[in-house]
């Protein structure tokens, strides 16, 4: 039943007060009277405003009707939309019909007498007023006028203000246990409904939305809930993301003034401003199926503004589209990739169109780096780090090489691994530092982040129904700067993952709601050879290739190497394995990937 | 903090006397709702 509009227009009460009287009941009939048709008098516009909180049916109304078998039927709306005295029909009933009716249907147990509320529910705009009536059945079994549609819970509302794009749910709760979903039983009289207290599991609901939803300073949205009508002092709420994690400065509780709840009852909680109350609780990362990324890839860059507490030199990016060449180039003029991001580009590190400015040597800003290495090295190509061991792991892990400066060891499973801030120690972008080895993301952040895991990756890597991330392909127009890549964002439960290689622009709401990874192509020279120095970029805007932390192995196959996850120009993801551009798998891990950090906490 | 005052209905009883089902039948008037304002504390954890 919706009165949508009711509780809006205010300045129209007066006229919609002299409607009502109009069709009043006639001097002596009972208040509300059963017998009164009003639906020729009441325009749908009219009854809508009405003040004084006058239910009115609505076309696609329906309820349920049990039979004496217990067999239970949909009634619909066929004549009577927008009054309150409505017929309802049911072109399939058998039986006999039997004495209660329930409103709305969906909301009906499957017993009589009983109700069900889901623990789930999508947001809508149609207020869920609960409510029951006996069937009082007249002599002919004409029943016209006969049954009276009586409150069995209260309604709550809440509006939520500028809300954040990761949002997408919105839980009622009760922190002592009280029911609030499930089955209850209607009460003899029918003026509520009872259920078990306490039970485990069912003392909240969840109202979910899509991504976006009232994202912007004025955007709002409505979130209304039937709660059951009791007394309560323990009633709270929280907005979530896609992982029905709290979204921190969310939750806040409602006094005992506001929820002495009776059937019938519509509290109305005043605006929550989301965006305010969040602060700045997740400026450090977007959650992607509970993993923390950070909110750019990791750069470094010896004169421009460091990180707090990181390396000198090294920070993220500010946004999530930036990369070394996405700063100077990326116009759709220069890179005719199209929106379906299929072509690619070659482009030249080092160059003086890439240097910020001629005092800074070929090594001050890289954001391509080889695997396991760490500094200035991590950019230097040619002290490749592997792994003898399969499936060794280096995230959140720093190790001292051994050999020399121009010669260190390979094997980074035959390290030893520092501690403390050992881990920590200093390695100038001006001058080469070999002797550390490990996870560069968590050495330059100083223990704050981390690269990726083979599980944080394995979430990101979006099939249809396999439960994992969404995955849209797009770009993002940065000025005139058209950056191609993927979209993750978390798939929720009361979803179906989506994986949609068609590229959309997307907007920055878009990019706050998930984590967005440029294309930002791969160096694919292994540096050995003098010619290429390692300088050269291929694929930007048409690739993606990341690197996470696990090296799987040297037997077999694509599993050799370290692990990342690469999209191509198609937009397709592959996941777990080196690049096959290089044929050389021992020397894939000095190939220059893009690092996009994990939190690490 | 707004109350309206919600009107006096007569509640028919419960499990009245089955009929068969002969077609159509009308529903009449609903309940009207009691608006109030509600607060908010700070902590909800």
């Amino acid at each position: 039943m919706r009165i949508r509009s009711w509780l809006m227009f205010g300045a129209a009460a007066a006229l919609a007060v002299a409607c009502a009287k109009e069709s009043a009941p006639e001097a002596g009939t009972p208040d509300g009277a059963r017998t009164v048709t009003l639906s020729a008098a009441l325009a749908d516009t009219r009854s809508a405003m009405d003040t004084d909180g006058k239910v009115t049916w609505t076309a696609d109304d329906a309820i349920a009707v049990y039979n004496t078998d217990g067999a239970l039927f949909k009634f619909t709306v066929s004549e009577g939309a927008g009054t309150d005295y409505a017929k309802f029909t049911c072109a399939t009933f058998t039986g006999t019909l039997s004495g209660t009716a329930v409103y709305p249907y969906a909301y009906a147990g499957t017993e009589e007498g009983t109700l069900t509320i889901p623990r789930y529910a999508e947001r809508t705009d149609v207020i869920p007023f609960v409510m029951a009536s006996a069937i009082a059945a007249g002599a002919s079994g004409d029943l016209q006028g006969e049954l009276h549609f009586h409150h069995v819970m209260a309604v709550m509302e809440f509006t939520l203000q500028d809300v954040p794009a990761y949002a997408c749910a919105f839980k009622l709760y009760s922190k002592t246990g009280m029911q609030l979903n499930g089955t209850y039983t209607l009460t003899d009289d029918q003026t509520g409904v009872t259920g078990p207290t306490a039970a485990t599991g069912t003392n909240d609901r969840i109202i979910y939305f899509p991504y976006k939803t009232a994202y912007g300073a004025d955007a709002t949205v409505k979130i209304l809930a039937a709660v059951p009508a009791y007394a309560y002092t323990d009633l709270a709420v929280r907005v979530l993301d896609g992982d029905e994690d709290i979204i921190e400065g969310t939750a806040k509780g409602i006094p005992a003034s506001s929820t002495a709840l009776r059937a019938g009852l519509y509290v109305r909680m005043p605006a929550l401003d989301i965006r305010a109350l969040v602060g700045t609780k997740r400026d450090k990362f977007v959650k992607v199926e509970g993993v923390k990324w950070a909110k750019g890839n990791l750069r470094a860059w010896m004169n421009g503004t460091d990180g707090e507490g990181w390396q000198q030199g090294w920070n993220i990016y500010d946004h999530q589209w930036e990369s070394q060449f996405s700063l100077k180039y990326g116009q759709v003029s220069e890179l005719a990739s199209g929106i379906d991001g299929s072509s690619v580009q070659t482009l030249t590190l080092d160059t003086d169109a890439f240097k910020e400015d001629e005092a800074h040597s070929v090594y001050t800003h890289f954001d391509y780096f080889s695997w396991g290495t760490i500094g200035r090295a991590a950019r230097v190509h040619n002290q490749q780090v592997t792994s003898n061991v399969a499936n060794f792991d280096l995230t959140g892990k720093v190790f001292r090489r051994t050999g020399t400066a121009t010669s260190p060891a390979t094997d980074i499973s035959a390290l030893e691994e520092l501690s403390g801030d050992e881990r920590f120690e200093a390695s100038p972008l001006d001058g080469s530092n070999p002797l550390l080895a490990g996870d560069v993301a968590f050495w330059a952040s100083k223990g704050q982040y981390r690269l990726p895991t083979r599980d944080d990756v394995n979430k990101l890597y979006a099939r249809n129904g396999e439960g994992r991330a969404h995955m849209q392909a797009g770009y993002y127009m940065d000025g005139t700067n058209k950056i191609n890549g993927l979209l993750f964002t978390t798939s929720p439960s009361w979803e179906e993952t989506r994986y949609n290689t068609a590229a959309v622009e997307f907007t920055e709401a878009d990019m706050e709601s998930g984590l967005f990874l440029p294309k930002t192509g791969e160096r694919t020279t292994n540096a050995k050879t003098a010619s290429y120095d390692a300088k050269t970029v291929k694929f930007f805007n048409g690739w993606g290739v990341y690197w996470c932390g696990t090296y799987g192995g040297r037997n077999a196959g694509y599993e050799d190497c370290a692990i990342h996850i690469n999209f191509t120009g198609g937009n397709v993801m592959t996941y777990g394995y080196t690049s096959k551009l290089s044929n050389t798998i021992t020397g894939q891990t000095v190939l220059g990937n893009a690092i996009r950090p994990v939190l690490n906490d | 903090m707004k109350i309206m005052k919600k009107k006096e209905y007569q509640t028919p009883a419960l499990r009245v006397r089955p009929v068969a089902f002969e077609g159509n039948f009308m529903l009449s008037n609903v309940d009207p709702v009691d608006i109030q304002d509600g607060s908010w504390e700070e902590d909800g954890l």
